[in-house]
């Protein structure tokens, strides 16, 4: 929890970062392409933590993401089969590869980092030789099919609308379902507070489900969608037409209104909650994080109120007077840029010394972080053009995976028992699991996650060059399911974590592109995250380590 | 507390007051303790008596909270291992630290080797290697590889290794814990060899048996402090264990009923819940095992550490295939082709290595007690039922008595005889018919010790069906109404009654005998 939290800061960070220098960031196009391209890597992200989890690793998914893209384009325009057995055969295709690599890893005792290293050079240069390195594409027919990848089926207001309902429900299922039987062993007071704990976390999903239905559906009050007639739904030729209802220009903005507006009207009081229970349960530990949160908070005010104006007015090419000095438009830029660098840094571990600090301090506060967190973000939503921009149709695709791939690990025995082997495959097959198998499921499950992400893949570009087509994407998928929690030790990972991960990817990607820093950076920067993120990683789990065995010993 | 023996009134090692605390818990309290040159001084004590805390603190691994340490009587700092290497203290580890990829003699003088023109002096490295090794009785070529060694006599290796340095001091945390009895017994002349060469050797161990033989003087120590010397003709096991418990203690466990599964009695004759026919173990493909155990009877197995004790339950779990040979199961035969199917059948299997095969050890309490039985109470074959998982850890911590401070806390910050109820919890959990038990007590605590032994005998009450394997000849013996013996593959014998005693576990062990 606290990891996915970590993860989730530095998303906002960073969005946040590029914001306040570039608002073209939060721009309906940038948006969108963000979006669609961090769902298209998430996709191969979730794939590739079944792997990890197990404790392997799949090097191979780039390749097999060429492969597949090469395979679509040729089965369906060069031999003409229909589109529907086209995607069927390469998704067989890729389940044989992931088949061949488990039983080669589970069977014959190979290492997996050979395994899917040689799968990466074989599958890259038979997909060559294959299309004797031709560019192929669908050109301007099969839109049906295309749709699969760049169709955009609805705005982010029906999203929020959708999914706030989907979250109303749970909720109030999840209220309903289950109240943990009192636990004798605690006492009377311990077990209110338990209580209180319980309460507040169960209301905060449906509530937070309400927030969101709300602020999406008033774009319903005023009209379906935007316009008379607007596509609704484009899948496989077909168009669902919306309402015709007329709507002015105001009403396309309203989600994002009352976004901002409730977002900001609950935060303020879930904040103060927050904050005041911390502190009445353990006051020293707060004082600390909490000076140091204001003070990060107004260092970025007055980055924010002084740098940022200096940063935006300063061309590449300016000559600049700082003192006796003589700097470059770039320099300054560079220079500037470093500094809100530092002190956005020290505002998310500041804040993440807050929620830490407050986390182990109090339960309810502790219950209080997740309302804490989607208010403020969807405050923060609320500022961009997010709520009228469409969504594409790979982020459906993927919030479905990752919704599936989530119960598959976290509510099934399968999932258990991966989690089981990759801390220990030994105790796991003393405890009567069939690791081999499961081992094989892991890979066979990623390779059809590159092979669903190497169909879309090809259906957005339309132009692939199998010499280079999905190169390095296994690295970032690997990066993106380490960044989102996946220890390649094994046996740890969340999908959540990993989907967020890969949005951190490209966000940051786009992040260096937007703020026009030379893109020869792009790879150094992005390292610099993950080993970030990495030794950031490793210190908290120290900590929580330290504070187990502290609780142990006190319990005998 | 000191007692000083008379011909040699300079200490070697003195600790005055030391003190250690970690956050929460005060591991050592004013703790005092004298080592004279060339003196065997055994350290006894429950788990987390503050033994382990102690010995790293004098290694140089831990510094102290207050007190003093003297060396030949001037006040010294230990503030690293290689500052204690430099006074002379070295600790060896339960688990030894040597490179098995390397050779004996590269690993004897590891971090410092002898150089020649700027390369290793491989001949001098053999040279003093082959004096060192000769010092403790050790006849192995210095190039050999670590890893083609046995456990003993690794454990040699480390010895000769600490003499390489000068050590003066030899501090061994529970040396024989692994250790064949003839191993173990050529570890004994190795340390008596030492006390006549003025070494003195701080021996950790929780076979009392061993210290009675070996020790000098004894230091017992409970919850962090001081709890008694012994010296002499004082130092026996009733003296040492009521020290360590702060209270008399009768001499093992006893348990209060026994059956005589041999004999059917008046009911009607039922079937063996467990019956072994020619069973060929893998490992020993020489020899065929078969016996049987009855619902409700405790079956011991005895035997010298690599007499294919391990490897019969591991084959009986179905972690490796036998040879040949049937297992039935309350009158069924089985196939057991691995232990997903032992399960099946109603076995559980407390490995002996629990934290590599009992336990997915960075899991919490929970998941790893529902681990086995998550598949059969699993909805439509894969729902994790959330709610039986949490009752059935619930009842686990209940009736097993497991110190934890909630079901979710991680498996490896509790200790060693609390993990241990974990891994029985986690078979208790699927109401197991037969439960395989192979050493089930190391290295966990006297009073954790008991409790196990009670479950134990409670389960077999209910009509459980235990085979259990052990080295702990007490344990065989105060525990199981049948004793089986195994030599090297071959089960020599078997012990009903009043017949199972030590000389007879003994001589079928050592396969002097055989019937």
């Amino acid at each position: 929890m606290n990891k996915i939290l970590g993860i989730f800061g530095l998303l906002i960070f960073v969005c946040l970062f590029t914001t306040v220098l570039n608002d073209s960031f939060v721009g309906q196009y940038n948006l969108y392409n963000t979006t669609r391209w961090s769902a298209l890597f998430g996709i191969l992200s979730i794939g590739v933590a079944f792997v990890i989890i197990t404790g392997g690793i799949d090097l191979s998914i780039g390749s097999v993401v060429g492969l597949v893209a090469c395979l679509l384009p040729m089965l369906v325009v060069e031999q003409g089969y229909s589109p529907t057995a086209a995607v069927l055969i390469v998704m067989l295709v890729a389940a044989a590869i992931g088949l061949l690599h488990g039983l080669l890893i589970t069977r014959l005792d190979l290492q997996p980092f050979v395994v899917t290293l040689c799968g990466l050079l074989f599958y890259r240069g038979f997909a060559r030789w294959l299309t004797d390195d031709g560019t192929l594409g669908f050109g301007q027919d099969y839109d049906g099919l295309r749709l699969l990848a760049i169709g955009k089926p609805c705005s982010w207001a029906t999203m929020l609308f959708g999914g706030g309902i989907c979250l109303f429900l749970y909720g109030v299922w999840n209220l309903g379902r289950s109240r943990p039987p009192g636990d004798p062993d605690v006492d009377a007071p311990r077990r209110r507070d338990l209580d209180v704990e319980r309460t507040i976390s169960a209301w905060s999903i449906p509530a937070i489900g309400v927030l969101l239905a709300v602020a999406g559906s008033s774009r319903f009050w005023s009209g379906w969608e935007s316009g008379p007639g607007t596509p609704l739904f484009e899948i496989a030729g077909y168009q669902i037409r919306s309402l015709g209802i007329e709507v002015s220009e105001h009403a396309a903005s309203m989600p994002s209104t009352v976004m901002k507006y409730a977002g900001t009207v609950l935060f303020v009081p879930t904040l103060l909650a927050f904050l005041l229970w911390a502190w009445r349960s353990d006051a020293g530990r707060m004082k600390k994080p909490l000076a140091l949160v204001i003070g990060s908070l107004i260092m970025l005010g007055l980055c924010v109120w002084q740098l940022v104006p200096l940063f935006r007015s300063a061309a590449a090419d300016d000559r600049w007077q700082v003192g006796a000095m003589e700097v470059s438009g770039e320099m300054l830029k560079t220079v500037l840029m470093m500094i809100v660098f530092v002190i956005v840094g020290g505002v998310i571990g500041s804040i993440g010394w807050l929620i830490s600090a407050a986390g182990t301090a109090s339960g309810k506060s502790k219950a209080l972080t997740p309302a804490l967190v989607a208010t403020g973000v969807m405050a923060l939503l609320g500022q961009t053009q997010l709520a009228a921009t469409m969504v594409p149709m790979p982020m459906l695709i993927m919030i479905a995976l990752a919704i599936v791939a989530s119960i598959f690990l976290n509510r099934t025995v399968y999932g258990r028992y991966l989690l089981a082997l990759g801390r220990n495959e030994e105790a796991a097959r003393y405890s009567g699991i069939n690791t081999k198998r499961m081992i094989v499921v892991a890979y066979v499950l990623c390779s059809l996650a590159a092979g669903l992400g190497g169909i879309l893949f090809a259906l957005d570009v339309n132009s692939v060059q199998p010499s280079g087509f999905g190169n390095f994407y296994e690295l970032y998928a690997i990066a993106a399911a380490v960044l989102g929690g996946c220890s390649l030790r094994g046996g740890e990972g969340n999908i959540l974590g990993v989907v967020i991960g890969a949005a951190v990817m490209r966000v940051l990607y786009n992040a260096i592109n937007i703020l026009g820093i030379s893109t020869k950076l792009e790879f150094a920067i992005i390292g610099m995250v993950i080993l970030a993120g990495a030794i950031v990683d490793v210190v908290v789990k120290r900590i929580v380590a330290k504070r187990a065995v502290l609780a142990a010993e006190e319990a005998g | 507390m000191s007692q000083t023996p008379g011909k040699n009134p300079r200490p070697l090692l003195e600790v005055r007051s030391l003190g250690k605390r970690f956050p929460g818990v005060r591991a050592l309290h004013q703790v005092d303790l004298t080592l004279m040159p060339g003196e065997v001084l055994a350290l006894v004590g429950e788990n987390g008596a503050g033994k382990s805390t102690l010995m790293k603190i004098l290694a140089g691994v831990q510094p102290p909270d207050e007190g003093q340490i003297l060396i030949d009587q001037k006040p010294v700092t230990i503030g690293s291992v290689a500052e204690a290497m430099r006074l002379g203290i070295t600790l060896i580890h339960q688990e030894l630290n040597l490179s098995d990829n390397l050779s004996v003699g590269a690993n004897i003088f590891l971090g410092r080797e002898p150089t020649r023109f700027g390369l290793i002096d491989r001949e001098r490295i053999d040279r003093e290697s082959r004096r060192h090794l000769a010092s403790v009785g050790l006849d192995v070529d210095p190039q050999t590889l670590v890893r083609d060694l046995t456990i003993g006599r690794q454990q040699m290796v480390e010895i000769a290794k600490a003499l390489s340095i000068d050590a003066r001091v030899l501090i061994m945390d529970e040396p024989t814990s692994s250790l064949s009895q003839r191993e173990a017994e050529a570890l004994f002349k190795v340390v008596q060899g030492l006390r006549e060469h003025g070494v003195s050797v701080i021996y950790i161990s929780h076979r009392l048996a061993e210290v009675e033989t070996l020790a000098d003087r004894v230091a017992v120590m409970r919850d962090g402090e001081n709890a008694g010397e012994l010296v002499g003709d004082h130092i026996n096991h009733d003296a040492m264990v009521s020290r360590m418990v702060g209270r008399d203690v009768s001499r093992f466990y006893e348990r209060t009923v026994r059956i005589d599964g041999t004999a059917n009695g008046s009911e009607q004759p039922r079937p063996p819940a467990l019956e072994v026919t020619d069973l060929v173990v893998p490992d020993h493909p020489m020899h065929n095992v078969s016996f049987q155990v009855m619902p409700g009877e405790i079956v011991g197995i005895a035997g010298l550490v690599g007499a294919g004790r391990t490897e019969l339950l591991r084959c009986l779990f179905g972690v490796t295939q036998p040879l040949g040979g049937s297992v039935r199961i309350n009158g069924q035969t089985v196939q057991l082709r691995n232990p997903k199917d032992a399960i099946a059948s109603g076995m559980g299997l407390v490995p002996e290595d629990r934290k590599e095969q009992g336990l997915v050890i960075d899991f919490s309490v929970r998941s790893n007690v529902s681990l086995a039985s998550l598949s059969d109470k699993a909805g439509a074959g894969m729902w994790i039922d959330f709610a039986a998982e949490s009752e059935d850890t619930r009842q686990s911590i209940n009736r097993l008595r497991i110190k934890t401070p909630t079901a979710d806390q991680i498996v490896r910050y509790l200790s060693g005889g609390n993990q241990q109820k974990v891994v029985l919890g986690k078979w208790l959990a699927m109401n197991p018919k037969i439960l395989l038990l192979d050493e089930p007590t190391r290295g966990i605590d006297i009073g954790a010790k008991e409790e196990i032994y009670r479950l134990m005998e409670t389960l077999a009450a209910e009509g459980l069906a235990i085979l259990f394997v052990s080295s702990e000849m007490e344990e065989v013996i105060a525990m199981s109404d049948r004793t089986l013996v195994m030599h090297e593959g071959e089960m020599t014998g078997q012990l009903v009654g009043d017949e199972i005693g030590e000389e007879q576990i003994m001589n079928l062990a050592t396969g002097v005998v055989s019937r």
